[in-house]
């Protein structure tokens, strides 16, 4: 069980991987046009005001740090964006960070159609039984970010999937997509390391007056 | 051969003699053993005695320090109840209790029948009982009597006598530059470190430090991953170490009687520690007396239950003895009356209601089919290009929602409700029999609310305590004197050492702000920047005058969010929010960190959250005589020294 799990666990990193270098294509043409995003993964070593000091983790976005944190229980994949797999035994989904084909102009209320359908495009030729849930704002309320979110729930092979795509317009002018997968009994779970993951950004700035 | 008469009296003489001494001898030797044993007998009755009388009066002490932990303060009667009659201990045979008492004493040890406040020393009431016993036996020569005595303390400790009372570690480690004047208390331990230089943290002389468990200089307990570079030195302490930092006894429990009650492994919701002081008991579960007795919402005058969005047209209709209509109950109790007028007026100054305009998609997934032929001929081939669209619609609809803030340590939106406390103060003033306690809880929002109190620049005559088991932010200065003008405050317009914290002719009153959590906001703070980065959340100079009492983060290998893990030590029991670089934070009064946070438990950090102030924080010695409304004491029994009479 375990073995299938390893297995599965990195069958669907290697494919995450390749799917990001896939991606890359994709994003590599819109780089023109869209800010600046190195979803690599750097350190800082900062002297903290008071308290120890901390060892801060970042990628770049338009020429900011965005600083993150990895949520206890997954491991993180970065190539052209981030690919984050939970770790705990059983638990089936997996989470993508990836820039996404819009910018923060393209205003995420007045365009939801727009989003809708191009969020829509992700789900799997051959899916079954599917319904879509109302739209969201604010699906991941951090920062004073907007965002908005879809979801699908599906049968897939025969299992029941859920999927979610949301769009996430970061305070220095970049959007990006995070999409979560999950079979319907652990989605709940997925979606919550998502939300961890996510809230733990901050973009830093020099933070003095 | 024949002996002569003389010869045979001699030998008679000889005989007699030696009989003689041989009686004499013995009698000596028996008359010598009689003594010894007489002396070895009482010596080891005394010390049966003691030894048995130093047992009936720890016996005492157990039973005492119960019924005081159960029942509270005693008169003579119900303490001599105590160890009378049928619940004295069983003595050894052949030996007896004459008497056994428990008496209160006075400030000169003269008995008395109360129990009597003996000694205010630095944070203490203290409340003596003598208990003696005298004990009788029979043994080889007769009765022996000892009469013992031993005094029973106990010391009750209002926890904002100091400048910070902690129930957790206390913990500075590497803290921006400090000076701490007023005692420091701790019922754990204290872990007291600075990173540049020993001259970077001070205690003045005035300040002592006490401990429970353990004291040092090092990284605090699970911090041994953090990033750290450098030394950690040991603060300066003005005095001596040895005169300013000591261990002592546990000052356990919040209310007289209330350690002895908790618990936290059986089912009882109601029994779990200090934190039941701010929490409304659970129904359906027995409220032990001492616990009931310190709840701060069973003993409020006012009693404020916002449970959604508060629509201030509503009419209020007294519903259970409450005040209450669109989303608000106003309870006046213990004493505390309100009239309709005055319950209104409470209503209007409470508000935590936006409408917002919300669209709501209405979906409806088609498959669509579609496609198109490429190639010619035999080589022509369909191209599926279908997919599932989703042609639903949106529906536009106002809806009434509570409003939030966002807290960047949470990473949340949190519910809040604000208090003006400002446009209540005449209605306080006013209210017959208003006892300077106001409860005030979120009961329709999810696990994370807040109240927040605005506007709190001058306080009811009588003093105020604002109480809440959820999160609480104190926006602007506080009981200083001025609602509308901070800079009229000394110590916000030229803030430096020892700078007035009132106005000119305000005298501050008591207060006390207690909840799950408290946040400080400066005077220039704005919910509009609240989610933006900590270089927009620009903080001013701001001055509070009031005990905070609330919880502590327990600081761990790791936090939440990718933070450290570190609690923030004692210099951020009060959270901030904002970037204070250049301000001032000025705070008189004292810290009390009683329980751990249920609700906001957001790990610690700066980063985006805030840049500290400098702060200037002193311990308010008004406290040392003050009552805060509604704040009870913690306490700690002590044995005194045996004494024989």
């Amino acid at each position: 069980m375990k073995l299938r799990t390893l297995f599965s666990k990195t069958t669907a990193l290697a494919v995450g991987i390749v799917a990001l270098a896939c991606a890359s294509r994709e994003a590599r043409a819109a780089d023109s046009q869209h800010p600046e995003i190195s979803f690599a993964v750097q350190h800082l070593r900062e002297e903290n005001v008071e308290g120890p000091n901390v060892e801060r983790t970042y990628f770049m976005a338009a020429g900011k740090r965005v600083v993150f944190g990895l949520p206890k229980g997954c491991q993180l994949s970065a190539g052209d964006g981030f690919l984050l797999l939970p770790t705990e035994a059983g638990l089936d989904g997996e989470i993508r960070v990836s820039r996404s084909s819009f910018t923060p102009e393209t205003d995420l209320a007045a365009e939801a159609l727009t989003y809708r359908d191009a969020a829509t495009q992700g789900l799997p030729k051959d899916a079954t039984h599917v319904e879509a849930k109302p739209p969201v704002m604010n699906t991941y309320p951090y920062n004073g970010w907007k965002s908005m979110g879809f979801s699908w729930t599906y049968s897939a092979y025969g299992k029941p999937m859920v999927r979610t795509v949301s769009y996430i317009n970061l305070q220095v002018g970049v959007q990006i997509v995070v999409t979560t997968l999950a079979v319907q009994s652990d989605a709940e779970k997925v979606n919550k390391l998502a939300r961890q993951f996510i809230s733990s950004w901050w973009v830093m700035g020099d933070g003095a007056k | 051969m024949k002996k002569t008469n003389h010869e045979s009296g001699s030998i008679l003489l000889a005989v007699l003699l030696i009989v003689m001494v041989a009686v004499a001898v013995v009698g000596a030797a028996y008359m010598a053993t009689t003594g010894q044993i007489r002396l070895t007998s009482r010596s080891a009755d005394m010390d049966s005695l003691e030894t048995t009388g130093e047992g009936v009066l720890d016996y005492a002490f157990g039973k005492w320090k119960d019924a005081m932990d159960s029942n509270g303060l005693m008169t003579a009667t119900d303490a001599n109840a105590l160890v009378s009659g049928s619940n004295r201990p069983a003595v050894p045979a052949r030996m007896q209790i004459v008497s056994l008492s428990i008496t209160p004493v006075d400030a000169n040890g003269v008995n008395s029948t109360d129990a009597v406040k003996t000694y205010d020393y630095k944070m203490s009431f203290v409340y003596t009982y003598v208990a003696s016993v005298t004990l009788q036996t029979s043994g080889v020569g007769g009765l022996r009597t000892m009469t013992l005595r031993r005094n029973l303390v106990y010391t009750s400790v209002p926890p904002t006598r100091g400048m910070f009372f902690s129930e957790g570690d206390f913990e500075l480690y590497k803290p921006a530059k400090m000076v701490i004047g007023g005692d420091v208390h701790t019922n754990a331990s204290a872990h007291i470190s600075t990173g540049t230089s020993s001259s970077n943290l001070t205690f003045l002389a005035n300040s002592k430090v006490t401990y429970v468990g353990s004291y040092d200089n090092g990284i605090p307990a699970g911090g041994t991953a953090w990033s750290n570079s450098g030394t950690n030195y040991p603060p300066t302490y003005e005095t001596s170490l040895a005169s300013q930092v000591k261990k002592v006894p546990d000052i356990a429990g919040i209310g007289l009687g209330t350690a002895a009650e908790y618990n936290t492994t059986d089912s009882n919701p109601n029994n779990d520690g200090n934190r039941e002081l701010i929490e409304p008991p659970v129904a359906g579960y027995p409220d032990p007396d001492s616990i009931a007795a310190s709840r701060i919402y069973n003993n409020t005058g006012i009693l404020i239950n916002v449970s959604g969005p508060v629509d201030q047209t509503a009419t209020l209709n007294v519903t259970n003895g409450a005040y209450t209509g669109g989303n608000i109950s106003i309870k006046a109790q213990n004493g505390t009356t309100l009239t309709s007028a005055q319950a209104t007026a409470i209503r209007n100054a409470v508000t935590n209601s936006v409408t917002t305009q919300v669209q709501t998609w209405v979906p409806n997934m088609v498959w669509v089919t579609s496609g198109h032929y490429t190639g010619s001929g035999s080589h022509k081939t369909w191209v599926d290009t279908s997919s599932w669209v989703d042609q639903g619609h949106y529906v536009t609809s106002n809806v009434v929602t509570q409003k939030t803030i966002y807290d960047k340590r949470e990473v949340a939106s949190v519910p809040i409700t604000d208090l003006n406390l400002g446009s209540i103060v005449p209605t306080l003033n006013a209210a017959t029999g208003f006892n300077g306690i106001v409860y005030m809880y979120d009961s329709g929002s999810s696990d994370q609310k807040a109240i927040r109190v605005t506007n709190g620049g001058v306080l009811p005559n009588a003093g105020l305590t604002i109480a809440t088991e959820d999160g609480l932010y104190v926006q602007g200065d506080y009981n200083t004197g001025t609602t509308t003008n901070p800079n009229a405050v000394p110590s916000n317009a030229s803030p430096a050492a020892n700078a007035s914290t009132t106005v000119s002719g305000y005298t501050t009153k008591s207060a006390a702000l207690v909840g799950d959590s408290i946040m400080v906001l400066s005077n220039s703070w704005s919910d509009s920047n609240a989610s933006s980065s900590v270089g927009s959340r620009n903080a001013s100079n701001t001055t509070l005058n009031t005990a905070l009492i609330g919880g502590y983060i327990q600081s761990t290998n790791g936090g939440s969010n990718g933070r450290s893990g570190y609690s923030g030590g004692m210099n951020n029991f009060p959270r901030f929010l904002e970037s204070w670089s250049g301000d001032n934070m000025t705070f008189s009064g004292a810290f009390v960190s009683l329980y751990k946070s249920k609700q906001f438990t957001g790990s610690w950090d700066t980063g985006d959250i805030y840049v500290p102030p400098t702060r200037y924080w002193y311990f308010d010695t008004l406290l040392l005589s003050r009552v805060l409304p509604g704040i009870p004491a913690t306490g700690g029994f002590v044995r005194g020294p045996l004494s024989r009479m």
